[in-house]
């Protein structure tokens, strides 16, 4: 992928372990990047912990890229990384990890989504944590917006756990090991606490004040309520039966197999014993659907499982936080 | 660095045996005159197993103690291990004191024999007789006979390896209980030995009897993988040529009723129609693992025992 880069002075690139890089995704949905600029690099100066601030332009927004250009070429200290095309928020918060230097990574919305008065106390709450993730809370805007932002929550914590309360919420502050084990990629950013939670990494979550400016009711396309699934049984998938892909393929074909055995054969029987035909049973042509599908089910899951083994040695099940000697 | 031989221990919740292990395991070695190290491997425990391992290693420059960030389970702490044993030979054993390191020099005898793994067997097993002693036995005769590796106990952790086999083999989930048969896909040399087995002194079993799903299903993957190594299109083409048979046999019938001026019977002729998109289905799974073959794992083991004369 080719992404072009103009790197903040060199001198500042030193990597310094209490350094925040503030890691900023520009995608469809934005608000005012001046503004937003303007809010965060406040809020970070009176929490007096030296920073830095990374924007990802994930593809074309040429509005948003001009102003920060310009922003940069007045002297505003900022690094400008754009994507020749969109490849989406996971890969753009990658890129701008790749480009950090600070030993401690902040994520940010482009879009208002908490009150930027309390990043301060977000990052006092990092003490010997690994993530702080923020809950929005209280809540001010729409009671359609919450009911959503509820749902999927609860789905969410059924399928994968209960690790936070506000998964929907991008403002999250981390260390830089996290993304140095974790591989985002497509739309895994929005589960990384539960990813990072899963890795054994100690999750925090501060309750920050929701931005007066999120207010707006959002209804999504069908299509994108159908994405958010999809990404949730990756990450169900990914959480549950990576390694062992035939524990939850067997059962589900065997169980598939079963039932078309069991149709079949009470028809078979019948047919022998009492002479009912099998011509007009349309149930027959179920059962035997049945048991096909469920063989299948069963041959992709060994072929799961033979491609975990033939590189089990690069995937490693362990993290390890310590060796003496 | 290298030495002659690395001692593995996972360690979980075990801060009671820690002490005695270490001092029971330099116990036996030591005599011996080898270069040797231990590695202790905190699979995340919740007690004081870490800090009572990392004052130990303080004193004792051989002893390395790994700590994991959460609980991983025993296999990928056996994993870790191996990965980072520095040895020629590798020992693995429990961290609860059940076996007994004064064991290890048997060990070290069948290795120099010319075996690639030594398997203990506790032939007289401290453990309960219902949910420990007959399931496992059930399970070592049935492991036995599919995977064609007859090892007495799979179950033991006290074993030993050559070390160049160990660490290419796979290892991962529940996967430490089929290590024999694993690496009989490298043609390796497998013996085993009797050895002692105490009763548990501290701490609770981390094992239940849920176990016989997880082992049902790992055991069918040995199998795929064993007999897949060889011949890779071999499993699904059989499974592809039995169903294209039956699809075949059903539409023929089918077909030979309607010539000889009958009514095509179009439930039967469907049905025979599913086996055939069956046998297409598992043909096309076939070469996918011919694909998958030419990677990994598969051509490093089957390189490993080859000798160029």
């Amino acid at each position: 992928m080719s992404i072009s880069v103009i790197p903040i002075e060199a001198q500042e690139k030193t990597a310094r372990t209490e350094t925040i890089s503030v890691i900023i995704p520009i995608s469809e949905r934005h608000d005012d990047i001046g503004e937003m600029h303007r809010e965060y690099t406040e809020a970070l100066l009176l929490a007096g912990t030296p920073f830095e601030m990374i924007y990802v332009v994930d593809g074309g927004f040429g509005k948003a890229y001009l102003e920060l250009k310009a922003m940069k070429e007045k002297g505003e200290k900022l690094t400008l990384i754009k994507h020749s095309r969109p490849f989406g928020e996971a890969i753009a918060i990658t890129s701008g990890f790749l480009q950090c230097a600070g030993g401690i990574i902040m994520t940010l919305p482009a879009y208002h989504q908490v009150d930027a008065a309390d990043l301060p106390k977000m990052i006092e709450s990092l003490g010997d944590h690994d993530m702080v993730v923020a809950r929005r809370w209280p809540r001010s805007d729409s009671k359609w917006n919450q009911l959503q932002t509820r749902l999927y929550h609860n789905l969410v914590s059924r399928m994968t756990g209960n690790v936070c309360n506000d998964i929907g919420c991008s403002v999250r502050l981390f260390r830089r090991k996290i993304l140095e084990e974790i591989n985002l990629y497509g739309d895994l950013h929005r589960f990384l606490p539960i990813l990072s939670h899963k890795q054994g990494f100690k999750i925090k979550e501060v309750d920050m004040k929701q931005s007066s400016k999120e207010s707006r009711v959002r209804t999504y396309s069908f299509g994108i309520y159908i994405r958010r699934m999809i990404d949730l049984l990756t990450v169900f998938f990914l959480i549950k039966f990576t390694k062992k892909p035939l524990r939850f393929f067997g059962l589900t074909g065997s169980a598939v197999l079963c039932m078309g055995l069991a149709v079949t054969s009470y028809l078979v029987f019948n047919r022998l014993f009492f002479g009912v035909g099998l011509s007009d049973r349309p149930l027959f042509l179920i059962g035997i659907l049945f048991v096909v599908l469920g063989l299948q089910i069963f041959a992709i899951g060994l072929i799961g499982e033979i491609i975990i083994f033939t590189h089990a040695k690069e995937i490693k099940e362990y993290t390890v936080e310590e060796i003496i000697n | 660095m290298s030495v002659d031989l690395s001692v593995i221990v996972p360690l979980y919740n075990e801060e009671e045996s820690v002490g005695p292990l270490h001092e029971a395991i330099v116990g036996a070695v030591d005599p011996l005159g080898m270069e040797y190290e231990i590695l202790f491997v905190d699979d995340g425990s919740r007690d004081a197993t870490f800090r009572k391992a990392s004052e130990l290693a303080r004193t004792d420059p051989r002893l390395r103690v790994i700590k994991f960030r959460r609980n991983c389970g025993q296999t990928p702490a056996m994993a870790a291990g191996i990965d980072h044993a520095r040895g020629k030979i590798l020992i693995t054993m429990d961290g609860d004191l059940q076996n007994d390191p004064a064991d290890i020099p048997k060990f070290l005898e069948k290795i120099a024999e010319g075996n690639d793994i030594v398997c203990g067997w506790r032939h007289k097993r401290q453990d309960k007789l219902i949910s420990r002693k007959i399931p496992s036995m059930v399970a070592n005769r049935i492991i036995g006979r599919i995977t064609g590796v007859p090892i007495k106990d799979n179950g033991c952790s006290l074993k030993a390896y050559r070390a160049d086999i160990i660490k290419s083999v796979p290892l991962y989930s529940d996967m430490h209980r089929f290590i024999p048969a694993m690496t009989s896909l490298a043609g390796t040399k497998v013996a085993e030995i009797k050895v002692n087995h105490h009763a548990r002194q501290f701490g609770v079993s981390k094992y239940g009897i849920s176990r016989i799903y997880k082992v049902i299903i790992d055991l069918l993957v040995i199998k795929t993988l064993l007999a897949f190594s060889t011949k890779p299109m071999h499993l699904f083409a059989t499974g592809g040529l039995v169903s294209m048979a039956m699809g075949g046999v059903v539409l023929l019938r089918v077909l030979g009723e309607y010539l000889r001026g009958g009514k095509a019977d179009f439930m039967l002729a469907s049905g025979g129609l599913l086996f055939l998109i069956l046998s297409f289905f598992l043909f096309l799974i076939g070469f996918l693992c011919e694909l998958i073959q030419r990677t990994g794992s598969f051509r490093t083991l089957q390189n490993l025992n080859k000798s160029v004369e």
